[in-house]
């Protein structure tokens, strides 16, 4: 029997939510795992020595998340990177923008209906000054992106892969599993997420809305797109933008709004608001996306700490 | 750090700092060098580094082309050059369907299509997001104007039609 | 002799290809983008940059050396599942 351990470090714990995705299959998953650690389930407080595979969701956020992971990749054979958080630093890596100061004030001293004003320190461990994604601290044998990955790819991807043979599957955009019919648009204008009502059967990104359907990663089956809801970019970036050192999301997302509309690119940029968290809410903490020499990531950090 | 035993001027030395193997990251930080080069050149003298690195393509071509045999038939000299270039400069000549010959005649000019597959300015432009058909381009432009005069003693312009990711297409303008 | 196939499930019909490709080898029929002239392409992938869903695949084409593409993203997508 293999050991199987789970651990959520700074997460919302959906992606272990999850993993009971793959319904019946949990059975055949039992047949050949013994989980020996996992904080949702168990209370076993510390990870033992020879495990096989460990699945890690959330982020590196604060110091006992980066321990909890150090021990973990030594203590594994395999360590699966599991969901955004995982992969790109999720929501957790907006917090680069902010200064360590400026959060806890913010949540503990600040607030309106705070009465007591005082930062809590007994037993809680301390904040890193950012977040971290798993994949820039250790080394991780696979990365399964998706917020959280959708049950039917689960199903597809989860044993065969506990097994050792990794399953083949489509690795395109958002734009290839939607619906709608993309073409030429005259007279764009950006419109904020509550403006207006989306028409039926044609493209998001023509209607105005900041759809980033076709920069993202896809195996979700387009779900947000067809009920009316502009991707917001959940599955991390697409392949293909990932891949070339001089595509980034932001100048993909601006060279296809020009396509489509023959507008110039200073107008576009003009309409683009908010960029940190209509465009790179999911990659912020990613030193991937941060260290290409076009990304925006290390401008919106220099503007917000001046 | 690893200390060298013993150096002597005469002999070669078999061990050095770093691994021979180093040579993906050395390539990737000559590419970085050399695509900053040239954007803060185009920053300071803007239509003058067009000239500057057309010059120094210019040079290279002569430099290539000076021991070929010497002929007037312009296809045959691109066939050889293209062999010898080799490697990380590959072109071919492209004829579009429904032409007989290589050399086209259109609106009073008389060209040559040719495209472009591998490059080494392709590949160190996108390294550091440039985009192409910016001055770093102009040096295949004198390469090729370069070699040609070299061999057939003509001077012609090379223009760029479209740039790809995989590959790009020119126009070899003969007078 | 190149093949192209474009995955007409996936194809959203917006008709970038058709505008982008120097030697008109695509065009927009029934919504989709079909494949009319492909002894005229030049194998250049434009068409694959300028996709929004990935839908164009080339067969046997020269494939020009690209030692580009950074180290580390590189050893990520081996890893991708």
């Amino acid at each position: 029997m293999l050991k199987l351990a789970t651990e959520p470090l700074a997460s919302c714990a959906g992606c272990h939510m999850s993993l009971l995705d793959i319904h019946e299959d949990i059975l055949e998953l039992l047949k050949k795992v013994e989980l020996v650690y996992s904080p949702v389930l168990m209370d076993v407080k510390e990870p033992p020595e020879g495990i096989d595979i460990a699945i890690v969701g959330g982020a590196v956020r604060n110091k006992e998340n980066m321990e909890k992971l150090k021990k973990l990749r030594q203590r594994s054979k395999i360590v699966i990177a599991f969901g955004t958080c995982a992969c790109y630093g999720g929501i957790s890596g907006l917090s680069i923008v902010h200064s360590r100061d400026e959060i806890l004030n913010g949540v503990y001293t600040d607030s309106p209906t705070t009465v007591s004003k005082t930062l809590p320190s007994v037993d809680v461990p301390e904040l890193l000054y950012r977040g971290y994604a798993v994949g820039d601290v250790i080394k991780v044998d696979y990365y399964i992106t998706g917020c959280p990955p959708k049950e039917v790819f689960l199903r597809k991807i989860l044993l065969p892969l506990i097994d050792g043979h990794v399953p083949e599957l489509s690795k395109k955009s958002v734009c290839s599993e939607c619906d709608r019919q993309m073409g030429q648009v005259k007279n764009w204008k950006v419109k904020r997420r509550g403006e207006g009502v989306p028409e039926e059967k044609t493209c998001l990104l023509g209607q105005g809305y900041i759809c980033l359907g076709s920069v993202t990663f896809g195996r979700c089956g387009a779900l947000c797109t067809h009920h009316g809801i502009p991707c917001h970019g959940c599955g991390g970036p697409s392949l293909d933008v990932l891949r070339e050192p001089s595509r980034d999301i932001y100048n993909t997302l601006v060279t296809r709004i020009q396509h489509l509309t023959e507008l110039p690119q200073q107008e576009i940029e003009k309409e683009l608001y908010d960029v940190t968290h209509t465009i790179y809410p999911f990659v912020m903490g990613s030193k991937i996306m941060e260290n290409k020499s076009v990304s925006k990531i290390p401008d919106i950090i220099k503007e917000r700490h001046l | 750090m690893s200390q060298a035993s013993i150096v002597r001027p005469e002999e070669l030395p078999l061990q050095c700092e770093g691994n021979v193997t180093d040579y993906e990251e050395a390539l990737h930080g000559l590419m970085v060098l050399n695509a900053t080069i040239i954007r803060s050149l185009e920053e300071i003298a803007r239509g003058g580094s067009n000239a500057v690195v057309y010059r120094a393509g210019m040079k290279m071509g002569h430099e290539t082309a000076k021991y070929f045999p010497k002929t007037d038939n312009v296809e045959k000299a691109l066939k050889e050059l293209s062999d010898i270039l080799g490697r990380q400069y590959n072109f071919e000549l492209y004829k579009p369907k429904g032409k007989d010959s290589y050399i086209i005649t259109e609106n009073g000019e008389t060209f040559i299509y040719l495209v472009f597959r591998d490059c080494l300015v392709r590949q160190t432009l996108r390294r550091e997001g440039m985009s192409q058909k910016g001055p770093l381009c102009q040096s295949l432009y004198g390469y090729m104007v370069g070699a040609v005069e070299e061999i057939t003693g003509k001077r012609g312009k090379l223009e760029i039609v479209h740039v790809g990711p995989n590959t790009c297409l020119k126009k070899l303008i003969l007078r | 002799m190149v093949k192209i196939i474009v995955d007409k499930d996936v194809c959203i019909g917006c008709g970038l290809c058709a505008h982008d490709c120097p030697m008109k080898v695509y065009e927009i029929r029934d919504g989709r983008s079909t494949v009319v002239n492909p002894d005229d392409c030049m194998q250049c992938l434009s068409c694959h940059e300028i996709c929004p869903s990935n839908a164009i695949e080339h067969q046997d084409i020269y494939l020009s050396r690209r030692l580009y593409v950074d180290l580390e993203v590189c050893s990520m997508l081996r890893r991708f599942v």
